[in-house]
């Protein structure tokens, strides 16, 4: 199966799925205090944290308990970066998982879960537990936004700045209206606001450059079909060095040669908020 | 003859029963096997050892993980390094990583506590068979490092892992999604497998034996099995299996003996000993939730560290099921393993070494 096509089935099936299951807020605040997508440790994440009022954490849906690690690492003592977690398999081929959460207050008891069930206490006041959403078919995650009832949001995502970076020199933007002609990387920062929480990721980013699709991407889906995670398995630009050392995104390459060039990024979030910048520049 | 004359030949025939039976029944005894005190080490205001005054072993150092502590003790009882634990650390023979979860950077120290060399990368460290490996956020990735902090290889998951094993030729993940994926030293898949069989698929414990090309997996919900993988003809395929009467659905602790001869797993009622080639199994009646083996080839004995709680047990076995002796170590992370004819031990805050024998 090309890249193409692979990205295509796995968007329809994030889709699919959404059409056929629906989950609950984990908890009882329905907001991401970050979202799939999101810088995490110096990569993209593939969930989303969830804050918690009451500190409870509870099934996203009804199904059967798979995994319970009440510690802090597995048998033989490999160490779990998402803390204490729980993992429920669902019907129709998902599993949901949750992290972060306070070793011993995970619920081990019930083998058989019901929508709501309790399955422990987020570790910490304040904390927020770790969600997310496996497709055990497709191999892949899923933006749990996807599945999970919509969050009251009218806040658009903000653009801070764009930036055209080579070995020599960075342009911003906006400030810069002039640049000389090469190779330049496109960096994006953006963020999408929302409640409380700053620093979420976009649900889409796309760039024009002179009127033409350069880059556009969707954080729909994550598979690792080859050992390297991309949330677009048709773009190598969407892998573990999508975002740089700064946290901007890297929206690839472009060649200017002398003349006008018309540059346009858009960014918008799960509820279709979206902002918008064009940018013309004259290429020396 | 009479009641009274009748008295002294029977205490005389009683006598001479019991001479017999001394001298011809009675069998010869087998040794006691005994663990004499080798070393001890108190590690509350110990003070290393000068790091220019080398140990006498010739410079094979031990890491320990104890109580508030970490650091490394020569084979000779000499501390070489004691550090306070602050958060987390990850220890082998050698070095001393200390880390947080929340860290995007690792120092890894070495035996005299000395910085070595950094890594650059968030996650979590964790030593096995002498090779270093970190696991990536969120826990769906793994990366290997080089003693000297390099990058050898990262390899994403793309599901979270529920178990990990690693010897010196292969690192093996087990998933929750019941899938079972083993990386080569140099990063390249050597497998990419789903046991299957069960109503809910999910790797639960996994051990390896790459030497002789061997993957033993605790998997599966409804019902939960046993599998055994080994390489033939350049393939791993399923080679035994059994259905188990448990029905875990969280970490399983499974490891497989050095000489290639057992597989240890938890059970229902204690540790179960496999037969590999024969797949016949017994049952060590001990806390099987946690259990470590450290074998001593020499002797053939296996020593099993079964922890409960607050305290551990150190069992000595003759495998399969002989137990030869059975040693109580408080602390939650009381430990013990085998080091060359010496079993390494720490409990509570003192480090200790005994010699195995025979009385």
């Amino acid at each position: 199966m090309t890249g193409r096509r692979t990205g295509i089935t796995l968007g329809a099936a994030a889709l699919a799925v959404a059409a056929i299951f629906a989950l609950e807020w984990p908890t009882d605040r329905p907001e991401a205090a970050s979202t799939f997508g999101t810088l995490s440790d110096g990569r993209f994440s593939t969930g989303m944290l969830v804050g918690s009022g009451d500190g409870l954490v509870r099934t996203a849906a009804a199904g059967d308990l798979a995994f319970v690690l009440d510690g802090d690492s597995l048998a033989g003592g490999f160490p779990s970066t998402l803390g204490a977690f729980v993992a429920v398999a669902h019907p129709q081929d998902l599993t949901t998982v949750y992290g972060r959460l306070e070793p011993g207050t995970l619920s081990t008891y019930l083998t058989t879960l019901r929508e709501r069930d309790i399955l422990g206490r987020v570790s910490g006041a304040g904390a927020a537990a770790w969600f997310g959403v496996f497709d055990r078919a497709k191999d892949a995650w899923v933006n749990p936004l996807i599945l999970l009832a919509p969050e009251k949001d009218s806040i658009s995502p903000v653009i801070r700045s764009v930036l055209l970076s080579n070995d020599e020199r960075s342009y911003r933007l906006g400030e810069a209206r002039t640049v000389r002609q090469g190779r330049y990387e496109v960096l994006l920062d953006t963020a999408d606001p929302a409640g409380t929480a700053a620093g979420r990721a976009p649900y889409s980013v796309r760039l024009l450059v002179d009127g033409i699709e350069r880059f556009a991407c969707r954080f729909d889906s994550a598979a690792a079909p080859e050992g390297v995670l991309l949330f677009d398995p048709r773009d190598a630009r969407t892998g573990p060095d999508f975002y740089d050392e700064r946290g901007f995104m890297r929206l690839g390459t472009l060649d200017l040669a002398r003349g006008a060039a018309y540059l346009n990024v858009s960014v918008a979030d799960f509820e279709e908020n979206s902002r918008e910048l064009t940018y013309q520049l004259a290429v020396e | 003859m009479t009641e009274e004359a009748r008295k002294p030949l029977a205490a005389i025939a009683l006598v001479l029963a019991v001479l017999v039976y001394y001298f011809v029944a009675a069998g010869k005894l087998e040794p006691e096997f005994v663990l004499a005190p080798a070393w001890t080490l108190g590690l509350d205001g110990a003070t290393p050892s000068d790091p220019a005054d080398p140990p006498a072993s010739g410079g094979a150092t031990l890491g320990f993980e104890l109580g508030r502590f970490h650091g490394q003790a020569s084979a000779d009882g000499r501390l070489l390094f004691a550090g306070g634990k602050e958060f987390r650390s990850a220890v082998s023979d050698g070095y001393v990583i200390p880390y947080a979860l929340d860290s995007d950077g690792l120092t890894v120290l070495d035996a005299s506590g000395a910085p070595s060399y950094e890594i650059r990368a968030p996650g979590a460290p964790w030593f096995s068979a002498g090779r270093l490996f970190l696991a990536g956020p969120e826990m769906g990735s793994v990366s290997e490092y080089s003693d000297t902090g390099e990058l050898l290889w990262t390899f994403d998951f793309g599901a979270p892992i529920s178990a990990f094993a690693a010897d010196g030729g292969l690192a093996v993940a087990g998933l929750v999604d019941g899938t079972i994926v083993a990386i080569e030293r140099d990063g390249s898949v050597a497998l990419r497998t789903a046991p299957g069989g069960s109503r809910i698929e999910i790797i639960l414990g996994l051990a390896v034996d790459s030497a002789r090309g061997r993957i033993a997996a605790v998997c599966g919900i409804d019902r939960q099995r046993f599998v055994l993988l080994t390489r033939t003809g350049g393939a791993y395929r399923v080679a035994s299996h059994s259905y188990l009467t448990t029905d875990f659905r969280r970490p399983v602790s499974i490891r497989l003996s050095a000489d290639g001869r057992h597989a240890w797993y938890e059970g229902a009622d204690g540790i179960v000993v496999r037969r590999l080639e024969d797949g016949s199994e017994s049952t060590l009646d001990f806390p099987s939730r946690d259990f470590t083996i450290s074998e001593d080839p020499v002797r053939g004995l296996t020593y099993l560290l079964s922890r409960d709680g607050e305290s551990a047990t150190l069992v000595v076995v003759s495998p399969p099921d002989r137990v030869l002796g059975r040693y109580y170590l408080p602390g939650a992370d009381a430990f013990a393993r085998a080091y060359g004819d010496l079993v390494f031990t720490g409990s509570g805050e003192r480090l200790a070494a005994f010699a195995a024998g025979e009385d």
